[in-house]
């Protein structure tokens, strides 16, 4: 009863995964030494990603976050888990619209095998979940195998907040993957762009939070983004928005594990409630 | 409810299904007998697909319960139950050998031997992805993968749809076996002939409703056209329209042509009286038996009016 489900998420692995070997022969072509590059090469897209300067952390005290330019002219093993919770989280996005892509006219195929439709449901998300996992691990080890192949071990460096961070990193793509399997499990057509605008829709909610914290519209981002992956990745050097309260909330990286832990099972949980009712 | 239809393979009671103002089906009630092939004509729109989905709890019904052995719908009974929908479900980006490998998976009957005898068949490449093979080819797939499973029960909707004649009789010729190793059928299909040939049993449905069924031999034997044609117009005859037996009366010009069931001598003596110049008394054929079913609205033809079936 998995096979498909495997056929599914490895054709899309297989996409995936021949882009990103695509880009990292290209950024072993063109990338310069390792001096100075490190910190520049590797940083991630969403700039306000992984700096957490400011982040307290309890039992681990001031800048216990990801550093991309601190004091240290090294730049922090986690970096590697960002690039790979990143793209497991746009991997996450697309196979989240798996049950969307069932309700788009295959739901007589689906709904007449002899297993039960959550029981369905549930083995499509194990499936993703596994694919998730490997999609991370996969990018992981190419990120290694770069930086090995370049030699830049020696400017990179780890501390005690390193393992927490990369869980929060680790746990980032499952919350995408359960924030867009909830908003897309009931639609027959779109699901795609729907999955695809959550990615500037959720930077743009933070943004805008950030930028209008006592307004009506930042009270309710404030909400909303109570929900949004990207909260709990994201730092700023300030804590002057209307979110501090929920960032202070999820300082500590358990917590901002726990909540990501929680968008995803909640998401899967809202999908599958989703895929019960429809009707083909 | 009779002990037969109490252990009908299939059994249908007062099955409604809406969509807002629309009554998709209407209270409709019938019961397939095992290893029996079970035949639902309809016009487009009629409320046969929608009948289907909510047998088989793909759409919920508003109304009515659907037993298959006796018992309500249950995942596991998909173990010995095909579906083949109108629109192949397929997905298109799965190759034809994928679809039956996830078949042979899904399903603890599934026999491969079935499945490559079918496969060579129908003639299709079953290495091709689905959105590379035409419609009745995806057609064959869907019915190899329906047959493959070696099930007791299959829902066929439109199962002929997009074949060539060659594999329509196919078609045809795969239900028959099935039905005469013990398997029951459902199927509906816009082609009557094929329903003539393989179906026992027909229901006609009209607006979501049931509005004749019954065995196809009975109903031919039942079902009689009387044609009058007469000198001028034809004449009223008392009594015609209010009479049981009538299904549907129309007049054309100077040709009046009586559907009756069960029981004609009559309405053929009361035309008889009106003294028309040629009177004909017929057996119906299926298809003719289906026009008369749903009336006008189809086929209009002059001064036209349906009775309703006692």
């Amino acid at each position: 009863m998995y096979y498909k489900e495997f056929l599914r998420v490895r054709k899309i692995f297989t996409g995936f995964a021949i882009c990103l070997v695509a880009l990292f022969v290209l950024i072993l072509v063109f990338s310069g030494h390792v001096s100075g590059s490190v910190g520049e090469s590797a940083r991630v897209p969403h700039g306000a990603v992984v700096a957490s300067a400011a982040q307290t952390d309890a039992g681990h005290g001031p800048s216990a976050g990801i550093q991309i330019q601190g004091e240290s002219d090294k730049a922090p093993i986690e970096i590697l888990f960002a690039i790979a919770g990143f793209a497991a989280a746009i991997f996450g996005m697309v196979i989240g619209c798996a049950l969307a892509s069932e309700n788009a006219g295959h739901l007589e195929v689906a709904w007449t095998r002899p297993a039960s439709r959550v029981g369905y449901g549930l083995r499509v998300t194990l499936v993703d979940a596994i694919g998730i996992v490997t999609m991370f691990a996969f990018v992981l080890a190419l990120s290694a195998a770069l930086i090995t192949i370049k030699g830049w071990w020696p400017d990179i460096h780890t501390d005690a907040a390193s393992v927490p961070l990369a869980a929060r990193l680790f746990a980032f793509p499952f919350a995408w993957y359960g924030l867009v399997a909830a908003l897309t499990a009931s639609l027959r057509g779109g699901a795609g762009l729907v999955a695809g605008l959550s990615w500037p829709v959720a930077s743009i909610a933070i943004v805008l939070e950030k930028l209008h914290p006592q307004s009506i519209l930042g009270k309710i981002l404030t909400v909303v983004n109570a929900i949004n992956p990207l909260l709990y990745v994201s730092f700023s050097d300030t804590e002057s928005t209307a979110s501090s309260a929920i960032r202070a909330l999820v300082s500590g990286q358990v917590a901002a594990i726990a909540a990501l832990a929680c968008i995803a099972v909640f998401g899967v949980a809202v999908s599958l409630l989703q895929w019960r009712r429809l009707e083909a | 409810m009779t002990t037969e239809a109490a252990t009908a393979a299939i059994l249908v009671q007062g099955l409604a299904k809406s969509y807002g103002s629309t009554q998709a089906v209407d209270g409709l009630s019938f019961d397939v007998s095992k290893g029996s092939i079970f035949g639902l004509l309809g016009t487009n729109g009629a409320g046969k697909t929608t009948t289907f989905k909510c047998m088989l709890g793909l759409a919920r019904a508003s109304a009515g319960s659907v037993l298959f052995s006796g018992q309500p719908l249950e995942a596991r009974m998909f173990e010995s139950l095909s579906y083949v929908p109108e629109q192949p479900a397929l997905y298109e980006w799965m190759t034809g050998r994928e679809h039956l490998e996830f078949a042979r998976r899904s399903f603890r009957s599934y026999d491969p031997a079935i499945a490559q005898h079918l496969v060579e068949l129908f003639g299709f490449d079953a290495r091709k992805r689905v959105k590379q093979l035409s419609k009745g080819q995806k057609s064959a797939l869907a019915l190899t993968l329906a047959f493959a499973i070696r099930p007791q029960t299959l829902v066929l909707d439109e199962p002929s749809a997009g074949l060539d004649p060659v594999h329509q009789r196919h078609v045809l010729d795969l239900m028959i076996d099935a039905a005469a190793g013990g398997a029951t059928i459902l199927f509906s299909s816009h082609q009557i002939g094929q329903v003539e040939r393989a179906a026992d049993h027909v229901a006609i449905m009209h607006h979501g409703k049931a509005v004749l069924q019954g065995d196809v031999e009975q109903l031919r034997a039942d079902e009689k056209v009387i044609e009058a044609t007469f000198d001028g117009a034809v004449p009223t005859i008392g009594g015609l329209d209010a009479d049981t037996h009538v299904r549907r009366v129309t007049r054309q010009g100077r040709l009046l042509r009586v559907y009756v069931t069960g029981g004609g001598n009559g309405v053929a003596s009361a035309i008889q009286s009106a003294q028309p110049t040629s009177l004909r008394v017929m057996n119906q054929n299926l298809e003719d038996i289906f026009l008369a079913a749903v009336g006008d609205d189809q086929h209009p033809a002059g001064d036209e009016q349906a009775a309703p079936r006692a």
